[in-house]
């Protein structure tokens, strides 16, 4: 018994270590997105090119695609417009944007000036959507599959890397 | 003493003194509500829900663009007159229980909620059964003994 | 050349120490004792070597020295000279050169505060101490050298200490904290020196009080300054957010205080020697645990230092190669030291293991708490969970109300067992009594009556009559209540600032008023009865900030108060920060926050008033003058 006792904060001590070791693995510094797996949220928006047309969920028709969050004041976002611009490219997948607490018109000029990867985007002035999506910041990007699930989301910029390793798997 | 009795005077005389002044100044409040309940647990929320842009502040101690959208919207549903579970359910739908300083009380979490208080009781029924297995062994002849000699150690301490 | 010879200086120091930690173990196993007179000139040498490196690396912050990279990240030629000398602790690199010099003044102190070192005893603390600055010393070289150089492509301007890092409180906060943290490594020492020499007896336990103490007091100033830097420096008037950090400083003061309570009883009474024991290591090992999750970057935090697995492995390693060893050694020392006392259940020693259990399993929990995020992630396979202050202000209040309960009276218990319990009624009208009158002049004071304070309003009572009462019911002579007095000095201090610190805590938060709102220039508001003004708005020029000072007149009944707010903009890193206004008395602190200019002379503001929060800063410097005066008794005493 007394012996048991002795050893007792050596065996705690080793759990804890593992533990601790267990959490320097861990490369996740996101919050994940609790909408994975779920269809992609209702919603009634203007389009941002054209204010007069009302797009909803079923306008995301063509699937597999990536909705991506993207503003003006989102220095971020410049970084990865040319990957999206690339993707627009090379692949047949549809990109759509979610224009994010922005202006109409700076949203338009900047699209004209630096190239529009995008289908189409949604404009949500005040972020509605966004809080629907689970969105804390510029930018994000969320896969939908050929089912219209979300299956992952992205915050920060797009880069191949990621691309590669987080959206290629949900592809195929 | 007598700044105390001086701000004690002070403090009669403001009670008295505001409380015949209706506030006015309602428009000027950022997020103004019709009741001190609503607003109480306006705020109760702000604290209580973590901002999940800055990783480390609650919604009510962020500065950040989401923590203000979501603040927004958690105003508009108090003030929709929802409940506070329903405001809870509406963020961690979107958000996931992260967003919660408080951890639901599920399986998962009951270690979290039932653990602390689980290890105090085992310490203290551990310390109490040490003692009388302890108390055994000594003789109470030993016992006297020792207490004689401690009683005089305490009065000389 | 200066950031060479101060590299140099550390590496001296790695030498040192490294000799300093295996030569007495070396001694000790083979039985060859040599003359141990080299323990003070070698404890003296490393002190030297490293303030002389940590002078040197001030030194390149004065000059603006930018070809230090360290030096470039965390300076810039607009910083006031003041500041560059806090920057070479404001971040991780030259917070470890801090971190190590503290260690080694720790030593110092030790060896020169007895005056004999020639025993085994000394000579193997004076060994672990060494292998603690060593693992130190070498973590800061191969992870974390601050004198790296950038050459020889120095930028010419460098980038700036984090604006809210710019403040007084933070320059000397950081000093505190870190005499704390490793001031425990002490009766870490002494604890594996007594298991090694087998000398757990009462002289261990006495020689290991003072410095627990010490430690434990250092921490409370180190905390206390933070949580007051927290609140005028973050601007939403929050004072303690139980932010992982927070925590990291937390446990460990909370086990310090657990260990000087226990040593207490092993000298006395030659009981608790294992538990004593336990917590010495204990303490050392929160400490370290603090610093793993604060410098890992494995929990992300407001004052996480920058992430580097690389370093995370390292402290890990440093965290399991003393605590590991030293709970070998106490798994395999001589089991028979078996406790030569008894006591009974209204003993000191009980009252003592109540308060240590209470302590540990709150300390435990907290720290549970902490990494439970992160233990819920690994276990559920990715879900996010945060815990935060709704969990652990639940947690701490049974604690809390336990620990406030037994201070009350712990001080009329006796040792082995209680003769009478006469006191008890009289600690309760005592109590009730001062309770009626803090709620009436609460009452008073703010015009309504808060259940939510109740509970703090009890405690405070309860231990105040019971510090006094102690003094009056003995019926000492007049001529010994000084020698009384004297005798437990410190206790009462200490005592007496929990015992404030829980009044502030459960006042502020009942009877706090705060509203967001938008005023223009010459707008008045009025929150529970204090009006506010906003008279004018200004710009103003800093030494590296540009600012915007809103000026605030304040109109309490017949007076009218001052203030003002500003937006600062710090132009080398274009980042913004909010200076809160205070104004302070006895009972209440206004609080105004300036928020944005939502248009023309429109600003939003945060107003607050916060009641008794200064008696929250104002406990805690009490419990730190409290241990500091036990533990300068006691060294005092030394021989």
């Amino acid at each position: 018994m007394k012996k048991i006792i002795d050893i007792a904060p050596l065996v705690v001590f080793v759990l804890l270590v593992l533990a601790l070791f267990s959490f320097l693995q861990r490369d996740n510094n996101q919050l994940n997105s609790v909408l994975i797996d779920k269809n992609f949220p209702e919603f009634t928006l203007t389009q941002l090119e054209d204010e007069d047309i009302i797009l909803s969920r079923s306008d995301i028709s063509h699937f597999p695609a990536i909705v991506n969050v993207w503003a003006t004041w989102c220095i971020t976002c410049r970084v990865e417009h040319p990957f999206l611009l690339n993707l627009k490219k090379e692949s047949k997948i549809k990109i759509y944007g979610l224009n994010y607490k922005d202006d109409r018109q700076k949203a338009l000029s900047l699209l004209e000036r630096d190239g529009n990867p995008f289908e189409f985007s949604i404009y949500d002035k005040e972020g509605s959507l966004a809080i629907d999506l689970g969105v804390y910041g510029a930018p994000e990007t969320f896969l939908i599959n050929s089912d219209g699930i979300i299956k992952t989301r992205h915050v920060g910029a797009l880069t191949p890397e990621i691309w590669n390793k987080k959206f290629v798997i949900h592809l195929k | 003493m007598k700044s105390l009795f001086f701000s004690i005077i002070l403090a009669i005389s403001q009670v008295i003194w505001s409380v015949g002044i209706q506030n006015l100044d309602v428009q000027k409040e950022l997020y103004p509500f019709d009741t001190v309940e609503e607003e109480i647990r306006f705020n109760k929320l702000l604290d209580d829900y973590r901002c999940p842009k800055c990783q480390s502040s609650n919604l009510s101690g962020s500065n950040s663009p989401i923590a203000r959208d979501l603040k927004i919207e958690i105003y508009r549903l108090v003030k929709e007159g929802k409940k506070d579970y329903e405001i809870t359910e509406f963020l961690t739908q979107r958000y996931g229980d992260f967003i919660l300083y408080k951890p639901p009380f599920q399986p998962s979490t009951y270690l979290l909620w039932i653990g602390p208080f689980a290890l105090l009781l085992i310490a203290i029924l551990c310390v109490f059964l040490v003692k009388r297995s302890k108390q055994k062994k000594v003789s109470d002849t030993d016992l006297r003994a020792l207490k004689k000699k401690f009683q005089s150690e305490s009065e000389n301490r | 050349m200066i950031p060479e010879i101060g590299h140099l200086l550390l590496i001296g120091a790695l030498v040192v120490t490294f000799i300093g930690g295996c030569l007495p173990i070396y001694e000790f196993f083979s039985k060859k004792y040599y003359s141990q007179s080299y323990v003070r000139p070698f404890s003296v040498l490393t002190a030297f070597l490293v303030s002389g490196s940590l002078i040197c690396l001030i030194y390149s912050f004065l000059v603006d020295d930018f070809s230090v990279a360290y030096v470039a990240t965390n300076s810039n030629t607009l910083l006031p000279n003041y500041y560059k000398f806090a920057a070479t602790w404001g971040a991780h690199e030259g917070s470890l050169v801090l971190w190590v010099l503290c260690l080694s003044l720790w030593l110092v102190g030790y060896m020169f505060s007895k005056r004999d070192v020639n025993d085994p005893f000394s000579s193997i603390t004076f060994a672990i101490m060494n292998q603690v600055i060593f693992a130190f010393v070498l973590f800061t070289l191969f992870t974390s050298n601050p004198f790296e150089r950038l050459l020889p492509f120095s930028p010419l301007e460098g980038g700036d200490l984090n604006p809210s890092l710019q403040d007084f409180a933070f320059t000397i906060h950081p000093p505190l904290l870190y005499l704390g943290y490793s001031g425990l490594a002490l009766p870490f020492s002494l604890a594996i020196a007594a298991m090694i020499t087998n000398n757990i007896d009462s002289l261990w336990a006495r020689n290991a009080r003072p410095w627990s103490l010490l430690s434990c007091a250092f921490l409370t100033l180190g905390i206390g300054l933070g949580s007051w830097w927290a609140y005028y420096e973050l601007g939403w008037g929050g004072w303690w957010f139980w932010d992982p950090v927070e925590n990291a400083a937390f446990v460990p003061w909370l086990i310090s205080i657990a260990l000087f309570h226990s040593l207490i009883v092993t000298e006395r009474r030659g009981v608790f020697k294992n538990w004593s024991l336990l917590l010495s290591i204990l303490s050392f090992a929160a400490s370290l645990l603090g610093t793993f999750l604060v410098r890992s970057g494995v929990l992300t935090s407001v004052h996480a230092f920058a992430l580097d697995p690389e370093r995370g492995l390292f402290i890990l390693g440093i965290f399991t190669y003393f605590v590991f060893g030293a709970l070998l050694i106490y798994s395999l020392k001589n089991t028979k030291t078996q406790s030569e006392s008894t006591y009974s259940l209204t003993s000191v020693e009980f009252g003592f293991l109540l308060n240590n259990l209470l302590l540990v399993v709150l300390a435990i929990s907290i720290m549970f708490g902490t990494i439970f995020p992160l233990l819920y992630e690994a276990y559920t396979n990715g879900d996010q969970v945060s815990v935060g202050p709704p969990y652990f202000n639940v947690l701490i209040l049974p604690f809390a109300i336990g620990l406030g309960f037994l201070q009350g009276i712990g001080l009329f218990l006796g040792w082995s067992d209680t003769k009478d319990f006469k006191f008890v009624n009289r600690l309760v009208i005592e109590t009730l009594t001062m309770l009626i009158v803090i709620n009436i002049i609460l009452y008073f004071l703010f015009g309504s009556f808060n259940t939510g304070s109740l509970v703090a309003c009890l405690l405070f009572s309860w231990i105040v009559s019971g510090n006094f009462l102690d003094i009056v019911i003995n019926k000492r002579p007049l001529n010994k209540i000084k020698s009384f007095l004297n005798f437990r000095l410190g206790a009462i201090f200490a005592h007496l600032g929990i015992a404030f610190l829980v009044l502030g805590i459960g006042v502020v938060s009942s009877y706090s008023s705060e509203k967001e709102l938008l005023l223009s220039v010459g707008e008045s508001y009025d929150l529970d009865g204090y009006v506010f003004e906003f008279e004018n708005l200004s710009s103003e020029k800093g030494p590296n900030y540009i600012a915007d000072v809103a000026s605030l007149k304040i109109q309490e009944n017949a007076q009218a108060i001052s203030l003002s707010s500003e937006k600062r903009n710090y132009l080398s890193a274009n980042q913004v920060t909010t200076e809160v206004g205070i104004v302070a008395d006895l009972f209440k602190d206004y609080y105004v926050a300036l928020g944005e200019n939502i248009e023309g002379d429109t600003w939003s503001f945060r107003l607050q008033v916060k009641p008794f929060v200064r008696w929250i800063w104002f406990g805690a410097l009490l419990v730190a003058i409290g241990t500091f005066i036990s533990s300068i008794k006691l060294l005092r005493k030394e021989t």
